[in-house]
């Protein structure tokens, strides 16, 4: 089967949607901060148990709420990976309530959360300034050391190809 | 070239057209800034028209994307704003260049970005530096307090077996030593807690009246002795211009000198140990009280010497040394700087080391009153007997105190291991005075508090709350129930003796 899926990085400015694409599909990293404007969009192949899905990626410009991203951008999506950076609480304090926007607006489409720069953060401390904000992420990752960034592409292809199924 | 030359050649460089079937084959073209070829499949060309065709069906019939970044043949980076119009079969996408006008934004938006992150990620920072800090305190102050009850149940045994007059020399040694660890881990546990209290801001100083004299003799007669049995000279000299009645914080005066001159005396194996107390002046009313705790010891390496106050380096030194050095040195500059003074250290290995201690002092023209220190004849003929009633769930409190106090020949003991049993007796008896035990199972010592208090056969009935926990907030949360007595594990005998007397004197 071969499958061609649009996705959608979400999240405020510099919280390193770019630095997560680059280091997914060309392994590089560049520490410093450059602003998205407007749209990126990338492509990559990924080969699960014989089938091919093609990630269509946009990296859409940040933004402090999802409300204010160009709806143009995001329809016709297959998810979204909605990105936090873990050492910038303005990034996650309102999450749960960008998670219920999205899901108002886009009912059917999936979200993964993502918290991103987890070489910049103690796992215990980080639980529990969480934990005390009710916040849940899916998946902790470092586009610096590329720490779960294949995991989290290769698991969202997994799920989208076994809704197909 | 007129006008609408002008004009025609400016949307040529800017705009550009391209119409496609409904899968994106190209059918009309023009080729102001990107390439096309007539025939060829938008998809297969760039990624973006890829994701706009799989779902064409399901985009409206005008769409506009903005700013979205194509690379063009010569690797250049291009930033179009894409406009697709949909008719029937036929998609018409309409390209505009807005490469310079969206490059020139990027600036002011890439700075104003760095700035918004840079100031929150600052206040982060500090945020979870305190929280680091509350987290490490709050567990120093839980473990202090989880070790409490047990060591409070080991010396009780300890002291109560000294007492045992059936115990040979050799035993009684062996006791003493077994009771000398009890108190130094005690001291640890005080240590933990009192790093604990002053990073949460917990710790009250008292200004209180005192004599110099007194607390230098204090430690004088503490040490000469274990100075003396190592062979060292033990020095203390005061100066005549040193006040002599002073106001502020004797205990933690003691606790500074203490933990100096135990370090020295543990750090010096020949030669002397000097305190020496001297008037260093006068600073906005206050006189200045200089202190030297100086040694011959093995002193400190210089790469040294601006970590040993700092907290880890000092819990690295507890865990590293076979004596525990305790957590003495970060414990004194904290509470030194908490009394507004300062400290310094001098040193050179193989000769020893000084410490400095500054510490500024409102003082007394009158001499402040001795303390009257009740001995237990002070209370034979006074009082006849005291009925006490314990209350706590655990049988070796029970035991301990029990036995503790009927050596005492004045108390007579009653016992309750719930808060029922309790206020039937209370009800019942009226005892003179109740020890509690605060952490009954699940807090019921506040509830049995709050039962006597609040019925008004009982409330005249004075209560002693006796807890792990020393902390400052259970002391006051105590106090604002009314309670007439608070004391810590492990408690000392006469402390609690003396204590009794108090509220059950007070009452009368």
């Amino acid at each position: 089967m071969n499958l061609t899926k649009k996705i959608v990085l979400l999240g405020h400015f510099g919280v390193g949607k770019t630095s997560l694409i680059r280091q997914y599909i060309d392994k590089e990293f560049n520490p410093e901060y450059m602003v998205t404007i407007g749209l990126q969009v990338k492509k990559k192949e990924i080969e699960i148990a014989g089938n091919t899905l093609s990630f269509i990626i946009w990296d859409i410009e940040g933004n402090t709420s999802v409300e204010k991203a160009r709806t143009s951008y995001l329809l016709g999506s297959s998810a979204f990976i909605y990105v936090v950076d873990l050492t910038r609480p303005e990034t996650f304090e309102n999450l749960n309530q960008e998670l219920k926007i999205l899901q108002k607006q886009f009912p059917e489409i999936p979200v993964v959360t993502v918290g991103n720069k987890t070489d910049l953060t103690e796992p215990d401390m980080l639980q529990a300034f969480l934990d005390k904000r009710q916040i849940k992420l899916n998946v902790f990752t470092s586009a610096k050391t590329g720490e779960q960034v294949d995991n989290l592409f290769y698991n969202l292809a997994k799920s989208l190809l076994n809704n197909e199924q | 070239m007129n006008n609408n030359n002008i004009i025609d050649s400016y949307i040529g460089k800017k705009i550009q057209l391209v119409e496609t079937d409904i899968k994106g084959k190209v059918s009309k073209k023009s080729n102001n800034f990107l390439t096309f070829n007539k025939g060829e499949y938008l998809p297969e060309k760039f990624p973006f028209f890829e994701s706009i065709f799989s779902i064409i069906d399901n985009i409206s019939s005008n769409s506009l994307y903005p700013c979205v970044e194509f690379i063009n043949d010569a690797g250049e980076k291009l930033l179009l704003d894409v406009t697709l119009i949909k008719q029937e079969k036929l998609v018409t996408i309409l390209l505009t260049d807005f490469t310079d006008h969206y490059t020139q934004s990027n600036t002011l938006i890439q700075e104003k970005n760095e700035s918004v992150i840079a100031n929150k990620k600052l206040l982060f920072e500090q945020a979870l530096f305190k929280e680091k800090e509350r987290l490490t305190n709050t567990f120093l102050a839980k473990l202090s307090h989880e070790l409490r009850s047990p060591l409070s149940n080991i010396l009780g045994i300890i002291g109560l077996l000294q007492e045992s007059q059936k115990m040979n020399y050799e035993d009684a040694e062996m006791l003493k030593i077994a009771s000398k660890t009890g108190f130094h881990m005690e001291s640890l546990l005080n240590d933990l807690l009192d790093i604990s209290k002053i990073k949460q801001g917990e710790l009250d100083l008292k200004e209180v009246p005192f004599k110099m004299y007194s607390v230098i003799a204090f430690i004088a007669e503490l040490y000469k002795l274990k100075a003396n049995n190592k062979g060292l000279k033990f020095i203390v000299k005061i100066d005549k211009d040193v006040p002599k009645n002073i106001l502020g914080d004797p205990i933690r005066l003691k606790q500074i000198l203490v933990n100096l001159t135990e370090n020295a005396i543990k750090n010096t194996q020949t030669g002397k140990i000097k305190i020496h107390v001297y008037n260093k002046g006068e600073k906005h009313d206050k006189t200045l009280v200089g202190f030297d705790i100086v040694d011959t010891g093995k002193g400190i390496k210089e790469k040294d010497i601006p970590d040993i106050f700092k907290q880890y380096y000092q819990l690295e030194n507890l865990f590293n040394t076979t004596q525990g050095d305790g957590l003495g040195l970060k414990i004194v500059e904290d509470l030194v700087i908490k009394q507004g003074g300062t400290i310094t250290v001098e040193s050179k290995q193989g000769v020893g080391s000084t410490f400095s201690i500054t510490i500024p002092y409102k003082t007394l023209s009158k001499k402040p009153q001795e303390r009257k220190i009740y001995k237990k004849e002070d209370y034979q003929g006074i009082l006849n007997v005291i009925n006490v009633l314990i209350v706590d769930d655990s049988e070796i409190d029970l035991m301990i105190l029990t036995k503790l106090l009927l050596k005492q020949l004045y108390f007579n003991i009653d016992l309750a291991t719930g808060v029922k049993q309790a206020m039937a007796r209370i009800e019942k008896k009226k005892p003179d005075v109740l020890l509690i035990d605060l952490v009954l199972d699940d807090e019921e010592g506040y509830a049995l508090i709050r039962n006597v208090k609040e019925n008004k056969e009982t409330n005249g009935i004075p209560i002693i709350a006796i807890t792990a926990r020393a902390t400052e907030e259970e002391r006051k949360k105590c106090k604002k129930l009314g309670v007439d007595g608070f004391i810590t594990k492990p408690y000392d005998k006469h402390e609690l003796i003396t204590l009794i007397n108090r509220v059950v004197r007070k009452k009368d």
